[in-house]
């Protein structure tokens, strides 16, 4: 309204202006967004003076002045400039987003849009561009280093591998600790659904389906952190909400049509440094006779030094006789392939005057991964629309269909055939990858393997390489009535459907399933959410406003799925049901609804004190029918003392304190409450030596192994959260600082119980854990000079986990993986990573003297007891992010911090074990005394004796070192500082762009994920993880893929 | 004014009855369609004895051959050579744990509940599960020795069960056999074909308690012979398996996916070929010291001699690998053998215990075990049988009551081929043949004598032991 007045104004001024002061320099120019755009409605004001104009439908505006005059261009949402008028008669001005403006609106829960300053809690709104400054194909992984509050993580450089988020730390013992998906206020899902339950044998991480969103068509991004902000989504909060929001036409705005393209190369980041003078062998002896067969090998890395071989020549592993040993330094570098990827997407958009819009985008990403015939497709059509039905009656609709195509990802973790990191670390150095490359003969068996038990990697690569395809429908529609003054109506429907269809395949002739077999899994998950809300509006007198809004929730979501897995191959590569010996079918069907009904009363003094309460009640299909209802309140304030107290001061702009509290419930998962007998079409065995049942004709069930506390009721998460947010200097400086406790009590938790009581566990409300934490925003405009400026923006999170309670039990394993190696909750603690450590002295009592490892009568680390290891994560999080803009360029650059946490790594403890890593080359025959060891020769209590040993050889030391069974040696610490993102992009000034076709012209350079600093974890990116973005098992790496390093350009064009 | 009152009502009366249509569909949906809440009892059967049973026995049971020295791994891949070396994985003890507990007993419990339930006077199944459960017991105790028994598979009662000793589990468990077989003792419902054993022939299951009765009892006289002397007497004027046909034993079979699991780890990991495990030396040394026909059963010849490989040692040539006579797909696991029967009356007779002959039974002992290749594989003729039964190796008679005990301890090791447990068991109770200390063992000197209770139950369980003993420390029924 404001706008509108004072354009109309100033058009009046300017006319008056033009008569009596025609005589001076006439000026013109276009103002334009950042991304180029026109901006129809700038004000153009004279300073010091009340004339002006403002701009027109294309940006352009004309004002007579004089020179050393200064113009003044402002408009709502972006940041005011002043320009002194020079000579040029011409002045294009690219307005700038107002990062921190005040009057911005945020979306909040439910879709329901608040004003910034009237929050009560902490939120993170991150804008398109700054979200894909650097293009990811996984909108989570954008978010790296970006928001305060968040940990993201990616798991490996697999294709469309998964991203896992926490917010705000594990709200939950239970593994439901991913927050929410909301697109458009429509929840879609996030899974991360493996094959197998088992994710760490031979697991294959097909992603979190939140990358399935086009990262085009999100305008923005808004984490809600605190069970204040999500309160009103209910029961599914507790993790934290991920609000998206796609853009739109833009009101005022003719057809715009837009296109990108984005190329990039990708290479591994990080690869092992492996050591290049040692071929394969034992104990210094060349011990492969390939008429030994497989079996002549036995490790890869501790034969002789190369120097020594001068003129001897063996028999190679692929038959080839009298050849020289020769080390092949490149093997692991090579095989790895050049990796790509490119990103095109186009969009039509635009709106008329009566305010019907329209926006229409096609993306199509296509990425070739490092992984030798790995590669991901994806197709995104999206379309939404507003209509307008009549003065009472609005109407939305949106729409959109992903289809996504996996192929090659390679397996993670071990005891599985196409564990293809491990194959290819683990080669002996004097393996030729050369050969490789003829992985099949004439009749499709496998050649060219290296021996023992395993395959050529190129076989693995491309005869075994799994394909997924996913594809996706969600959207939504919605109906708003404004049925009377100050009343209105919205219902609103939303939909998300994926079938998700993998192929698994073992050809004939795979080392470790040489008779082949394969696996379908066909997915499909639904989501329904049905939404009707009223809000009332009222100002109840110049000082007061109150809103309030009722409303009710309908959600269900229904989970089947159908896996065959066919064992025992007759014809090679005819992977159907009739060709295998045996099938197992496997059904799965899971179903669950919610029903919301809530109220949410603001009530506005003077634009100054905004206090907000909610409640809302769910009923839950999950828990028993006398507990499944549950209400849960909320209620936050924000003060803005600047305004309340009338501060007017140059230093602080701008101030405002803000509190909330609230509780939000959460139920368990389908079908856990009745005890039932199942009928069972598999049985166990290790080393991949399952059966089916059918057992010689007879059908097998299996009694629940898992017990329901039949007085289950929710759990419940209180959260609490005080925070500032200050704007010093006119704003340039603007601090925004949080402190939170969340506790969740009665957490519903398998609690393990002895299976000597016949059951595994026993499903109950029973933990109790918090996280306290710290968040710091600072955005600060350091510079603004002309046509200069360089912002900063810096995040802090120091997150503090807590058991508080464990009931009965003293621990709690959450996810475990080989050798009792895991991640387990332990009270009073952080979460741990448990495992063997070395021995240790011991004092009479029996217990552990930390710093006193002990060696045997070789010199060897021993093996001791399983003992916590330490936290999984880090003590506190940063990130980094600066632009510089000058006139049309724009640098930016992103780095994110990580300070603590541990990290197991089988990858470097496998290279050292077998004498690949670097660090066991050298001098081999330097037998030294381990340093800081000692022997306890009298037992527990008895005197400890500084150990002078030397150890019996290189060989033992790292066996014992970086032993599979015993951990401590492979885990680190993972502190590290990614460079995660570097851009600069040129947008073409008006002036050359005007006698183009195009509208706007952007072109950039951008890298991602340059380079990791301050790591003490060798030869792997610390961040990588083995149990997918669905699981617990966090700082545990096993066979990933090397992630990736990106480097490439992008255009975006509008016309 | 009235207009818009009534809009409002009217909308509220919508809400008011959205909200309940919507409410009703919450409830009455969390029932899982494919799940069952009442089954017939016997279609638990084959998950107790495939899953509960024979793959602990079988597939982490493997390790045993090696630890029994009847095997010995060729090649060094971690999972076969680290039990060797008495390095046992946390995997194993867990899978036999939960195998055991969870799987078996568990689902046992829930067939004579159901039972009871549903057709109380088929008492025949109830004895049936109980044998069962004794079996599991005994298996259960001979790898941890105390473990829980009387509080055990009661969570209501107990849900963090105390450990008994392993002389309160054996003394309790012939008790457990006696209540099997009294409701065994006539004709009722029986389960038929979810019994993978016997098919519901109740005589045989008879027999397979009296046996499994035996056996205890004589593990129990290894300790305290004056205990138990009378129930070892009253226990062999029982039915007992004596011939092969009435061996307990879980038959895998050449149906897809239904064989057995060392077999396969041949079939998916080195082309159906046994690469893998070899002869170990105290076996093939005293089979060759008696020109042994199941050799030829048991191991293939190198160069017409059957050579050992020592315990812990990798990666050479030149040794005998187990048969494939031996490892092949329905390759059963025998839970008590006519043959090991015999040789229990032999001792039992020689030590005086029970009436008798010892040598009849020692002979019919030998007999017994070549005989149960009668069929399959590994066929030994009946010349050879008469070789071997007529050579000096084939009586007892005229021997010191020593050299005849060795004899029936070194014959009962022989004849338990296959069976890990059983071997290791009998050499930790007559401590026959010698064993040898493997290469790169981790127990200096001695041999391994248990294994530990998996952390799982360590960390669940309050009533679990504070500190476990370490594995070179023998079982109580040892006698040390």
């Amino acid at each position: 309204m404001k706008t509108k007045f004072s354009g109309i104004l100033t058009l009046l001024l300017a006319f008056v202006v033009q008569l009596t002061f025609a005589q001076e320099k006439a000026i013109s120019g276009t103002v334009t967004d950042a991304s180029g755009l026109p901006l129809p409605g700038t004000t153009v004001l004279i300073k010091g003076t009340s004339s002006g104009t403002s701009s027109d439908f294309d940006g352009k505006y004309a004002i007579s002045t004089s020179q050393g005059a200064t113009l003044v261009f402002s408009f709502v949402g972006y940041e005011t400039q002043e320009i002194l008028i020079g000579s040029s008669d011409v002045i294009n001005v690219t307005m700038v987003d107002d990062a921190e403006s005040l009057e911005e609106v945020v979306v909040t829960a439910l879709g329901i849009e608040r004003n910034a300053k009237s929050l009560g809690y902490g939120v993170t709104t991150i804008k398109s561009e700054d979200l894909n400054e650097v293009r990811e194909t996984n909108v989570l992984a954008a978010l790296n280093g970006k928001s305060s509050g968040i940990l993201v993580t990616n798991q490996s450089g697999n294709v469309g591998g998964s991203t896992r988020i926490l917010i705000r730390g594990n709200s939950s013992l239970s593994g439901t600790v991913q927050p929410l998906f909301v697109v458009d206020g429509v929840p879609i899902s996030n899974a991360n659904t493996s094959t197998f339950t088992d994710r760490i044998t031979g697991g294959f991480d097909f992603g979190n389906r939140g990358q399935d969103i086009n990262p085009d068509d999100i305008d923005t991004v808004t984490i809600l952190k605190g069970a204040s902000a999500a309160a009103l989504y209910g029961s599914r909060a507790s993790g934290g909400v991920i609000i998206i929001t796609t853009k739109r036409g833009k009101q005022g705005q003719k057809a715009n049509i837009s296109f990108s393209t984005t190329f990039r190369f990708d290479n591994p980041l990080k690869l092992p440094d492996f050591q290049n003078e040692y071929i394969s062998g034992d104990d210094g002896e060349y011990d492969f006779d390939p008429a030994l067969g497989p079996n002549g090998q036995v490790t890869s890395g501790w034969g002789p030094n190369i120097n020594t071989l001068n003129g001897v020549t063996h028999t190679d592993a692929f038959g080839n006789e009298n050849t020289p040993f020769r080390i092949f330094k490149n093997g692991v570098e090579d095989f790895w392939q050049n990796a790509h990827t490119s990103i095109n997407s186009l969009s039509v958009s635009g709106a008329a005057d009566n305010g019907d819009d329209y926006r229409l985008s096609l993306s199509y990403t296509d990425q070739k991964g490092l992984v030798p015939t790995s590669g991901l497709n994806r197709t995104n059509l999206g379309f939404n629309a507003g209509k307008t039905l009549s003065d009472k009656l609005k109407s939305r609709f949106g729409i959109n269909y992903v289809r996504t195509n996996t192929v090659g990802t390679a397996a993670g973790g071990a005891n599985d055939p196409n564990v293809l990191t491990t194959i290819v670390n683990l080669l002996p150095r004097n393996i030729d990858f050369t050969p490789f490359d003829q992985d099949v003969d004439e009749f499709g068996n496998q050649i060219n393997d290296p021996g023992g038990q395993t395959n050529n990697p190129y076989f693995i690569a491309r005869q075994n390489a799994p394909k997924v395809s996913v594809q996706r429908f969600f959207g939504n529609a919605s109906l708003q009535w404004l049925a009377f003054k100050d009343f209105d109506i919205l219902g609103r429907a939303g939909y998300d459907t994926f079938t998700d269809t993998r192929f698994l395949q073992n050809s004939i002739g795979t080392v470790g399933r040489e008779t082949g077999g394969f696996t379908d899994d066909f997915i499909n998950q639904r989501e329904l959410t049905l939404d009707l809300i009223a809000t009332y509006n009222k100002d109840i007198n110049d000082d007061f406003n109150i809103t309030t809004r009722a409303g009710m929730q309908w959600n269900e979501r229904v989970f089947e799925r159908l896996r065959n897995t066919a064992t025992v191959l007759t014809v090679p590569e005819l992977f159907d049901p009739g060709n295998a010996e045996a099938n197992t079918l496997f059904k799965d069907f899971r179903q669950r609804r919610i029903l919301g009904v809530f109220g949410d009363l603001t009530v506005d003094y003077k634009n100054w004190l905004i206090l907000n309460a909610t409640g809302r009640n769910d009923f839950s299909s999950t828990l028993p029918v006398d507990a499944n209802s549950f209400f849960y309140p909320s209620v936050s304030l924000s003060w803005i003392f600047t305004d309340a107290l009338n501060i007017e001061s140059n230093v602080l702009t701008y101030g405002k304190l803000r509190g909330s509290w609230a509780e939000v419930g959460s139920d368990t998962n389908s079908f856990l409450l009745d005890f039932t007998f199942n009928p069972d079409t598999a049985f166990f065995g290790q080393f991949g030596t399952d059966g089916t049942f059918p057992f010689d004709g007879q059908l097998a069930f299996n009694s629940d192994a898992s017990l329901t506390n039949p007085a289950l009721k929710p759990s419940i998460q209180q959260n609490f959260e005080i925070g500032t947010e200050l704007g010093f200097l006119k704003n340039r400086i603007f601090v925004d600082l949080t402190y939170y406790k969340n506790n969740t009590t009665d957490d519903i938790i398998f609690v393990p119980t002895p299976q000597t009581s016949g059951f595994s566990s026993f499903l109950t409300n029973v933990a109790e854990v918090s996280n306290e934490g710290i968040e710091l925003q600072i955005n600060a405009k350091v510079i603004r000079a002309g046509n200069f400026s360089w912002d900063i923006d810096y995040n802090f999170t120091k997150n503090e986990f807590r058991v508080e309670d464990l009931g009965d039990i003293p621990s709690l394993n959450l996810a475990t993986e080989f050798n009792g190696l895991g991640v387990r909750a332990v009270e009073g603690k952080e979460l741990q990573l448990f495992g063997r450590r070395w021995a240790r002295a011991q004092d009479a009592d029996g217990n552990d003297i930390e710093n006193q490892i002990l060696v045997d009568e070789d010199g060897i680390r021993l093996d001791g007891n399983q003992e916590n290891l330490g936290n999984i994560a880090p003590d506190f999080t940063m990130g980094l992010t600066s632009t510089f803009k000058y006139k049309g360029w724009r640098l930016s650059t992103t780095f994110d911090y990580r300070e603590g946490g541990k990290v197991f790594s089988n990858t470097v403890g496998a290279l050292r074990r077998a004498g690949l890593a670097a660090e066991t080359g050298g001098d081999r025959t330097n037998l030294f005394v381990d340093p800081n060891t000692f022997t306890q020769p009298g037992g527990p209590g008895t005197e400890v004796i500084p150990n002078t040993t030397p150890i019996s050889s290189v060989q033992d030391y790292w066996g014992g070192f970086a032993s599979a069974g015993t951990v401590e040696g492979n885990v680190f610490d993972a502190t590290f500082i990614k460079w995660r993102e570097l851009s600069l992009t040129y947008t073409f000034p008006s002036s050359i762009i005007d006698r183009t076709p195009f509208k706007s012209l952007q072109i950039g350079a951008q890298a991602r994920n340059l380079a990791i600093f301050n790591s003490d974890v060798p030869h792997i990116d610390p961040e990588s993880g083995l149990g997918g973005s669905g699981s617990q098992l966090d700082g545990i790496e096993r066979g990933g893929i090397p992630s990736t390093s990106s480097y490439g350009f992008n255009l975006i064009a509008n016309f | 004014m009235k207009n818009i009152l009534i809009k409002q009502i009217g909308l509220i009366l919508l809400l008011v009855i959205a909200l309940n249509s919507c409410e009703d569909s919450i409830e009455g949906i969390n029932q899982d369609p494919l799940a069952a809440i009442n089954i017939d009892p016997a279609l638990l059967f084959p998950q107790v004895i495939v899953s509960g049973i024979s793959q602990p026995r079988t597939v982490e049971g493997n390790a045993v051959n090696m630890i029994a020295q009847q095997w010995s791994s060729i090649v060094g891949f971690g999972v076969f050579i680290n039990p060797e070396r008495y390095i046992i994985s946390p995997n194993t003890t867990n899978n036999l744990w939960i195998g055991n507990y969870t799987t078996g007993l568990r689902n046992l419990q829930q067939v004579r509940a159901l039972t009871e339930r549903d057709n109380p006077s088929a008492i025949n199944i109830i004895g049936q599960a109980k044998i069962l459960e004794a079996f599991i017991y005994l298996n259960t105790t001979l790898f941890f020795e105390d473990i829980p028994f009387n509080e055990a598979i009661q969570v209501q009662t107990f849900p963090n069960p105390n450990f008994d000793t392993q002389e309160t589990v054996l003394r309790a468990l012939p008790d457990l056999i006696d209540e099997g077989l009294e409701a065994l003792a006539t004709p009722t419902d029986i389960v038929e074909g979810g019994d993978l054993i016997y098919g519901g022939d109740r005589e045989n299951w008879i027999r397979f308690g009296n046996s499994l009765k035996l056996k205890i009892l004589m593990l129990i006289a290894n300790v305290d012979s004056a205990s138990v002397q009378a129930a070892i007497q009253s226990t062999a004027n029982q039915p007992l398996i004596s011939t092969p046909s009435q061996v307990a034993k879980l038959d895998y079979t050449l149906e897809p996916e239904n064989g057995n699991g060392i077999w396969k780890l041949l079939r998916d990991f080195n082309g159906s070929e046994n690469d893998f495990w070899g002869g170990g030396a105290a076996l093939l040394d005293i089979m060759n010291a008696n020109n042994d026909p199941r050799r030829a059963t048991y191991f293939d010849d190198v160069d017409g001699a059957y050579v050992p490989q020592l315990q812990g040692e990798t990666g050479r040539t030149g040794f005998s690998p187990v048969s494939l006579n031996i490892i092949r797909p329905e390759m059963p696991d025998i839970y008590a053998s006519a043959a090991e029967t015999n040789f229990y009356l032999a001792e039992a007779a020689l030590k005086g215990w029970i009436s008798g002959d010892a040598n009849t039974f020692y002979v019919a002992g030998i007999q017994a075990s070549l005989d149960f290749y009668d069929g399959i594989p590994g066929e030994i003729s009946a010349s050879d049988k008469t070789m071997y039964l007529s050579s000096p190796r084939g009586t007892i008679t005229g021997d010191s009551e020593a050299d005849a005990l060795r004899k029936i301890h070194e014959e009962i090791y022989i004849s338990n081929f296959t069976r890990g447990l059983e071997a290791w068991t009998n050499w930790r109770r007559n401590k026959v043949p010698n064993f040898e200390i493997p290469e790169g063992s981790i127990l200096g000197d001695e041999n391994i004598r248990r294994y530990n209770v998996p952390l799982s139950e360590l960390t669940t369980n309050p009533n679990a032991p504070q500190s476990l003993p370490a594995l070179d420390v023998p079982m109580w029924f040892e006698n040390e």
